[in-house]
Parts: structure tokens; sequence; C-alpha cells
């Protein structure tokens, strides 16, 4: 009897014990990361869900450093105001250990400070500005240190590659229609210098504008054979559609957000067959890397649908690296972080491309894209309703062809 | 770069934004001629023709687009109706500024109420054709053309309605001299109401005939508000049908000039300035009666 | 004598400006509520400077932020191209914003207020547009930037006392000769006229004081931002304004204060459902214009005075 009671005390206490243990594993407190974006817009939608995936990513096998990871987010409204009270609401109510956000890049340019100043880590969430990185980084190495981007500041090479394999297949009058916006000017004065002798036409159009049929016309005019066109915002669909129903007779390349969208052949009322954009490959259903198509299809069964904006796959990386470079730092500090992700030998497979390493400007650099060109970027053309990459070329599927209609009226 | 086709480009192009500005600006200015009302809620009501319309077409196959339009403007006109009844009636006695104010209300819970179901992002409605046309060697979409026809062709109506019928008559009437009207034995109420419907399906088939031509996004509502505003005070208020022709005219061909003269981002700043010298130095407008 | 009248406001604003200046050191300096309250405050400064237009002369106007926004651009700009000394560019900001009041001042003559509305709306969007397009000038959607100058704490005990000075100076202007003229002007412009009363200086002045305030304010929010962008002159932050205007009450210029601290909070604390949010105002607007068009504070103030009355036994 005595020995029966001990038994069961012994077991008692081992249960206990057990817990107790189980318990106080438990009870470290999570990894906070935050997030705000610009909910409103599909592209910061994709900044939340590349988040989200990341962080259940990251729980579902076994947590960072031991520890479960929580994500806080807050929609910033599209507004610098409320931007400032998410980020500091993050950084000083809810104290998180890294930010990740910001699709918008005047809104990230407003932000990033902000987070600087509290000495923590700045995962940018989308923002292709060079202001954020390059120019920042350059400048005040010490400050800024702590900013890293998995949205190549150079994402813009990506929609010129349309006119550079226009130009190889023989078309040379370029006609230049792109928005009005802060992110593309110093692009758009590039390209206007380099193709100087090669644009016939030239305009620049409000970023709320949807009608293009001067502009086309004027390019009819001038006999252009290239529609150079670039538009972050709603001209994507309505410029496709009437270069299609006015059959202007060019090449339509460039950048297209609604051209990134896999709906887009319907969008488009198929009106997009040979329509070229630049767009980030590691989301677009094709097996960029290893993970590309797992997180593809995770995507589709956590949200019902396919991922559409380019952050879904920039923001889940950035997140995952930050991750990676914790895990070689082996704890959360923000000063030992950011020396682990300058390492040349960081080595981190995402789902839009491996990350050799981060520059020295924060910026991701490696695996099948070169010094120069933009980490994770791929140019691609609507052939046969489908997306066909056909840059750089050690990712791509196929050749940029110009559509049927269009060589019928060159008379090819 | 200034190919010699400019001229004709622009004065091709004007006569068909001025036949759809038109068609923007006329339920409002009726409204306006009939209930004295400056109803804020027009552009909202415009807009949200071409999101049920989208509603109804994508979810159902393509050769329902007819269903779509008619759906479309029946919701229009009832979503007036409930706006005129509902609100815009309990508030005919209180200053100006407080319908001013309703309605800016009115429209920006139309607009919330939109992003919050549909989503932010740009919607797309077929085209009710397709392929191009030369006009004086400037090429343009048949929709395009559809479109200015189809609103030219309403706007006509509309005139022969107003001069030759006798409802037409009588609206003009109220218009003209609500007092007068009424002790001739017009029931001003019910022209309040029947202008109301026709407002609201002049904002319903402007809606359908501008969407396919360019993107739908909740930010529409507001722009198309602008340049009904604009259009309908440069006209101004209380004037003659033929008037809001002239004064879409004038803000068409500003916005086009402005866009290849001078910025192309400074063209819908065009329709503002104008808006703002009209009120400064013609508040009645350029056909209107002094208020 | 008007002190006495206005003690009740005293007492009132000089227990808020205590209280907040004492959250600060009491909260241990949580830069995040040191944030909202610096921005509440701001929101103030402007709903209060736009109802001695709107409430008090009848002028209602949809653009109240173009004021801050031209100040502030204007002080952008000399900080980032012409580094004279701060006090100078400071009051080089305000003539600026004082002096745009002037763009919707002058033509505000010469129309009913209704127009008005449209003008000051309109006003709005052409500078919108020019910021927009001469972008590398203003900086185009991505404004103009500067790193800190002020800390945190300087700019929030400075706009708390901006805030206190604003709402007892709109008081004692609004129960002055003044303030009197300008209700006149707001019932019935033709009678003040023929009373003879000068409409357009009062007007003007309107303008002036109420874009004096805001330009302030303007200068304050850049400096606390360190940014100053289009959206400045959008839509929605001078909507805002007339928003928490009208839900507040206008015409006291207490219930504006309400109106724009309430809400400005309310922003902060609503952040779970804030897809709601500007549904619920839109709502909240509507409502107030159709069943209490005199606002919360007058909603507030009624009740009051029909209770005094009834303990009079009136």
């Amino acid at each position: 009897m005595k020995r029966k009671s001990l038994a069961f005390g012994v077991l008692i206490l081992g249960v206990a014990l057990g817990l107790a243990l189980v318990g106080k594993a438990e009870s470290a407190p999570p990894i906070k990361i935050g997030e705000t974006s610009e909910w409103d817009y599909i592209g910061g939608q994709g900044t939340k869900r590349g988040v989200e995936m990341a962080i259940r990513e990251i729980n579902a096998t076994g947590g960072l450093l031991g520890r479960k990871v929580e994500g806080i987010y807050y929609d910033n409204k599209t507004d610098p105001g409320e931007s400032k009270n998410a980020v500091e609401r993050l950084l000083y109510r809810d104290k998180v250990d890294v930010i990740c956000g910001f699709w918008r890049s005047d809104l990230g340019i407003v932000a990033q400070p902000l987070i600087m100043e509290a000495k923590k880590i700045f995962l940018v969430g989308g923002c292709g500005t060079p202001v954020i990185t390059h120019d920042r980084i350059k400048k005040d190495y010490n400050t800024y240190k702590y900013t890293f981007t998995t949205t190549s500041y150079l994402l813009a090479i990506s929609s010129e590659q349309g006119v550079i394999e226009a130009q190889k297949l023989g078309m040379g009058k370029i006609a230049l229609l792109w928005e009005k916006a802060a992110w593309c000017d110093p692009w758009v004065d590039l390209w206007s210098k380099k193709y100087a002798s090669k644009i016939v036409s030239s305009n620049r159009f409000s970023t709320t504008a949807t009608d293009f049929s001067v502009e086309f016309a004027q390019a009819k005019a001038a006999d252009a054979d290239i529609i150079f066109f670039g538009s972050s915002g709603r001209a994507g669909t309505p410029s496709v559609k009437q270069w299609f129903d006015m059959k202007i007779p060019a090449v339509y390349v460039g950048y297209n957000i609604d051209a990134q969208d896999p709906n887009f052949a319907q969008l488009s009322e198929g009106k997009c067959q040979g329509v070229a954009t630049a767009k980030v490959g590691g989301v677009t259903g094709l097996a960029i890397t290893k993970k590309s198509l797992p997180y593809y299809n995770e995507y589709r069964k956590v949200y019902g649908e396919l991922p559409i904006a380019y952050t879904n796959g920039v923001a889940y990386d950035a997140v995952m690296a930050w991750a990676h470079g914790v895990k070689l730092a082996g704890t959360v500090e923000t000063e030992a972080v950011v020396k682990a992700m300058e390492r040349q030998d960081f080595n981190y497979e995402g789902v839009c491309g491996v990350i050799e390493y981060f520059d020295e400007v924060h910026n991701p650099f490696g695996g099948g894209w070169a010094k120069g060109e933009p980490w994770g970027w791929v140019s691609l053309q609507w052939q046969e309703g489908k997306q066909v990459i056909f840059w750089p070329k050690n990712i791509k599927t196929g050749n940029m062809i110009i559509p049927e209609w269009v060589k019928k009226l060159r008379g090819k | 770069m200034r190919e010699g086709g400019v001229i004709e480009t622009v004065f091709i192009f004007g006569i068909i934004w001025t036949a759809l500005y038109s068609l923007i600006t006329l339920g409002f200015y009726l409204i306006f001629g009939v209930a004295k009302v400056l109803n804020l809620t027009h552009g909202m009501i415009i807009m949200s023709t071409c999101y049920v319309t989208f509603l109804l077409v994508t979810g159902l196959h393509w050769g329902s687009l007819g269903l779509g339009l008619i759906g479309g403007i029946i919701g229009t006109v009832l979503l007036t109706l409930i706006i005129y009844l509902g609100f815009i009636k309990k508030l005919l006695t209180a200053p100006h500024t407080s319908m001013l104010l309703l309605t800016a209300g009115l429209a920006n819970i139309i607009q919330q109420i939109i992003i919050l179901t549909v989503g932010p992002s740009a919607k797309s409605i077929p085209s009710m054709i397709t392929g191009s046309t030369a006009i004086l060697s400037v090429v343009l979409s048949n929709q395009q053309i559809l479109s200015g026809s189809i609103a030219f062709a309403l706007m006509a109506l509309l005139v022969l309605f107003l001069q030759k019928t006798k409802i037409g008559q009588a609206i003009r009437g109220v218009t003209q001299d609500r007092e007068t009207a009424v002790m001739c034995g017009i029931n001003a109420e019910e022209m309040y109401v029947i202008t109301i419907i026709i407002a609201g399906i002049l904002a319903g088939v402007a809606g359908l005939l501008v969407a396919p031509i360019q993107a739908v996004t909740p930010e529409i509502g507001w722009e198309m508000m602008v340049t009904a505003f604009t259009v309908a005070i440069l006209a101004g208020l209380g004037g003659p049908i033929w008037g809001v022709i002239v004064a879409a005219a004038i803000v068409a061909y500003a916005e086009l000039v402005t866009a290849f003269l001078i910025a192309p981002t400074l063209k819908e700043g065009a329709a503002f300035v104008i808006m703002i010298l009209t009120l400064m130095f013609r508040p009645s407008g350029l056909f209107g009666k002094v208020r | 004598m008007i002190w006495r009248k206005e003690l009740f406001t005293f007492a009132g604003v000089g227990i808020i400006f205590i209280g907040l200046a004492l959250i600060a050191p009491i909260s241990d300096y949580d830069y995040y509520l040191i944030g909202v309250l610096t921005s509440a405050c701001l929101w103030v400064i402007y709903v209060v400077s736009w109802d001695l237009l709107a409430g008090y002369t009848g002028m209602l106007n949809f653009g109240q932020l173009l004021f801050a926004g031209v100040a502030a651009y204007t002080i952008a700009l000399f900080e980032l191209n012409y580094p004279i000394p701060r006090p100078l560019m400071m009051l080089a900001g305000l003539i600026a914003g004082i002096g745009s009041s002037l763009l919707i001042g002058l033509p505000s003559l010469r129309v009913r207020s209704v127009y008005f509305a449209l003008v000051s709306f309109a006003m709005l969007l052409v500078f919108s547009r020019i910021t927009l397009t001469f972008i590398w000038i203003f900086g185009g959607d991505y404004g103009l930037s500067i790193p800190r100058v002020y800390s945190r704490e300087h700019l929030y005990f400075t706009i708390i006392i901006l805030m206190a000075v604003t709402i007892v100076t709109m008081r004692l202007v609004v129960r002055s000769r003044i303030g009197m003229a300008l209700q006149c002007i707001r019932e019935d412009e033709e009678t003040a006229r023929a009373v003879g009363i000068n409409v357009s200086r009062y007007k003007l002045l309107a303008c002036l004081i109420s874009s004096f305030f805001t330009s302030l304010a303007g200068i304050c929010g850049f400096y606390y931002m360190g940014h100053v962008g289009p959206e400045m002159f959008g839509m929605m932050g001078s909507f805002n304004v007339v928003l928490m205007g009208v839900i507040g009450g206008t015409g006291t210029i207490l219930g504006a204060a309400l109106g724009g601290g309430v809400l400005a909070m309310v922003l902060e604390y609503m952040r779970p459902v804030a897809e709601y949010r500007n549904l619920l105002y839109a709502l909240l607007l509507t409502v107030v214009v159709m069943a209490a068009p005199r606002g919360v504070w007058g909603g507030i103030v009624s009740y009051w005075n029909q209770k005094r009355r009834i303990k009079k036994g009136i």
C-alpha cells in the first residue's frame, strides 16, 4: 500500500514538474514583429499577408530561438500622420523587436527615421525608392544601417528589359509614356537621355489619368513601334484596352501593375496578348526557387486566392531573411542581427530568389541576378493567356514575341 | 513632340468629352433647377452605377452585359429616390450649407460602403463595342464614339422632352418660377420626384458610358462631382440646357489644351481654375439667373 | 467684464492644459502617447480656427488645411534650400499661410457662403495639383522631408501652449465686438451691411485670424512630422476638420475644440476597427446635420440650459 502511494506520489510529482518545465518554456516572451502598410491597396495588403505567412511558417517550424513569434498589424491608411502614429505605437506601446512594412515609398521615407531613431531593424515591405536604402545608407551609415530591403531599388531596370528585347526584335521608335511620380522621375530622366535618339514621342501623365487616347494618337502619328508605358496606379487595364482598341501598331512594354495580376487576361478582355511588364518572379506560380511553389500553393490555401501584388513575396522574404539573421546571430538583439545580416556568407534562399548577401546599401544580391540588376524582379510577357518570363537569362521560360496583330499592321 | 495631328486630335476628343461631361452634369443641373438643391451625392451616384454594373457583370457571363447595364440604371434610380425622399427632402428648409454638409456626408457614406464591400482596387468594365475608327485622321476607339453618340442622343431627347411634352414644360415652369407654377396648378412635389428619376437615369447612363473608357475606383465619385459642378456653375444654375453643353465644351477643351500645351498633370487643375474664376467673377455663370 | 464671463472657458482650458503638461513626465515620456496627444492638439487648433470662419461668420470652409499646408511648404522650402535663421523662416511661413487665406478670402467677398465652400475646396485641389506637378521644387508625391530639428518634448509643450492660447484668444474674439459683427454677417449679410458693418473688412479679418493660428499649427505640425506632402492639400484632411467641427458643434469654439480633441483621440483608439472609421464619421456627420445641427456641444449646452430653466421654474 505504502509503495503504491509512493509511486503515485512520484508520478504526480513527475507530471507536475513536467508541466512546470513546459510552462516555463511557454512563458518565454514571444518575439514581436510589427507590420504597418496601406491596407486599402493590394500592394499594402500584400505586405501584410507576406508578413502573416512568414510568421505562420516560423511558428509552424518551432518558433525562432525557441520562442513563439507574434505579429502586430496596423493599417497606416496611406497617410503620413497615421503612419507615424502606427510606427510609434509599435515601437513604444507594443515594443516590437522589428518592423516590416510600407509599400508606398513616400510613406516609407517618412517613417524610416522614426524606426532608426529607436534603433530597431526596419524591413522594407515593398518600397522601390532608392532614397530609403541607397541614398540614406550611403550618406549616413550609422543612423540608417538598421534598414534592410528585399525590394531592389533597381526594379525599374526590369521594366526596361521590354524595350531592350523589342529593339533586338527590330523595333526602334520609342513612345515614352510614364506617369509623373517621384519614384520613377529619376529613371525617366535617365531613359530620356539614354534613348534620346530613339524616342519619337514622350508624355508624362497624372497618376490618376485613365484616358490615353490623345497620347496614343500622338505615338501612332509619330510611327512609334514601342510603347514604353509605366504606371503604378490604375492606368494599367484602361491603357491596354485602349492600345488594343485603337490598334496602335507598337509593342506594349514597361511597368503595368494590373498586368502583374494573374487574372489580367480576363480583366483586359483578352486584349493583353503581347503586353510585357515587370514583376517579382517569386509570386508568379513559377519555380524561381524551390520555395516559390510551396509558398504559392500554401498562400492559395490560406487566403483562397492567388497572390497578386509583388509585396506578397518580398515581405515574406524580408521577414524570413531577418529570421535567418536572428538564427545566425543567436539573439534578437538589434546590433548583433545587423552584423549577421551583413555577413558575406549570409546565403538565404527565399521565395523570390536566393540572397547570397546584402550589399553595402543593404539590398539583396545573388541567385541569378548580377550586380546592378534588380534582385527578385523578372520581365514577363503575356502570351496565350499565360505569363512568360523572358528576363533574366538564368530564369527565363521563353522569349519575347510581337503580337500577331501588331506584326500585321506593321506589314511584317 | 508636336505632330501635325494634335489640333485635330484635341478637336475630336473634345467633342466626345463635351458630350460626356454634359451628360454627367445634367442630372445635377436639373435637380438644382427644380428643387434648388446642390446635390453633392451626384458624383457618387454615377460611380455606384459603375460598381453595380461591375458586380452584376462579373458574376454573370459576358453576354449579360446588357442585363448589367439595365440593372445598374435601375439601381441608380432607386438610390437617387432614397437619397431624395429619405434625406434631402427633410432638409429643404434648412440653410444651404446644411444641405451641402448632408449631401457630402451621404456621398462619403456611399463611398465608404463601396470601399468596404468591393474593395479599393481598380475594377474594369468590358467595352460594349471593340475596334477603332478614324475620323479626320484621328483614331478613336469605337467605344468612345459610341459613348459620345449616346450622350448626344440622350441630351437631344431630354431637350425635346422638356420643350414638347406637358411634363417637361411643367418642370421648366417649376424651374423658372415655382410659386407661379404652383398657382397654375402644377404639383411641384410631383415634378421634383419625376426630375429625380430623370436625373437618376441620366446619372446612371453617364456612369455606364464613362466606365468602359476608364478604370472604376472609389475616387472617381468625387472627381466626377468636381467636373459636374464646374460645368454646372460655369453654365449658370437655373439656365437653359444648351448652356450646359457650351460650358462642358469649354471645360473639356480647356483640359485638353492644358494637357497638351502646359503639362499633363495640370489637366485636372484646369477645371478647378475655371470653377474658381467663375465663382469670383461671374457667380451666376454664363447663362444663369442672378442669385 | 468679458473675462468674468469667460471664467468657465479659462478654468476648463487651464485644467486641460495642466493635465496635458503633466501627462508627459507622468507617463515617463511615452513617445507614443505624446505623439497621439500632439496630433490631437493640432487638430483642435485647426478645428477651432475653422469654427471662427464657419460657425461665426458663416463661411463654410472646406479647405482649412490650405493655410497650414502653404505655411508648412514655405518653411520646408527654406529649410532645404535657404537656411536662414529659424525665426525668420517661421515668420515667412506665417506670412505665406496668412497670405494664402486671401486666396479664398477675396473671392468670398463677392459670393454667397455656399459658393465659398466650393471655392475653398477648389483652391485646395489647385495647390495639390501644383505640388504634384512641379516635382523638382515640391517633391511631388514624396513631399519634402527634413531630419528632426526639435525634440518631441519641446514640440509637445509648444503645441499644448499654442492650443491653450488659440482657444482662449478665439473665445475672447468671439465675445468681443468683432465676434458680434461676424455673427451678424452670418445671419444676414444685407442687414449687416445696412446697419453699417463693413462686411468685407470683417470677413477678411476672420480669414486672417483663422489662418494665423492654422498656419502656426501647420508650422508646428511640419516640425513634428519632419515632413510635408500633397496630402496636406488633400480632401480628406480638410474634410475631417469640417466633420470634427460640425459634430462637435459649430459656433461655440468650445464645441469645435471638443470635436477636434475627441475625434482625434477616437482615431487612435479605434485602431482595431480602423477600416470602419471613415464610415462612422460620415454617418455621424449625417446624423448630426439632420437631427442635431448644433452638434454634440450644442446639444449639451441646450440640455444644460433646459435643466436650468426647469429649475428656475420657467
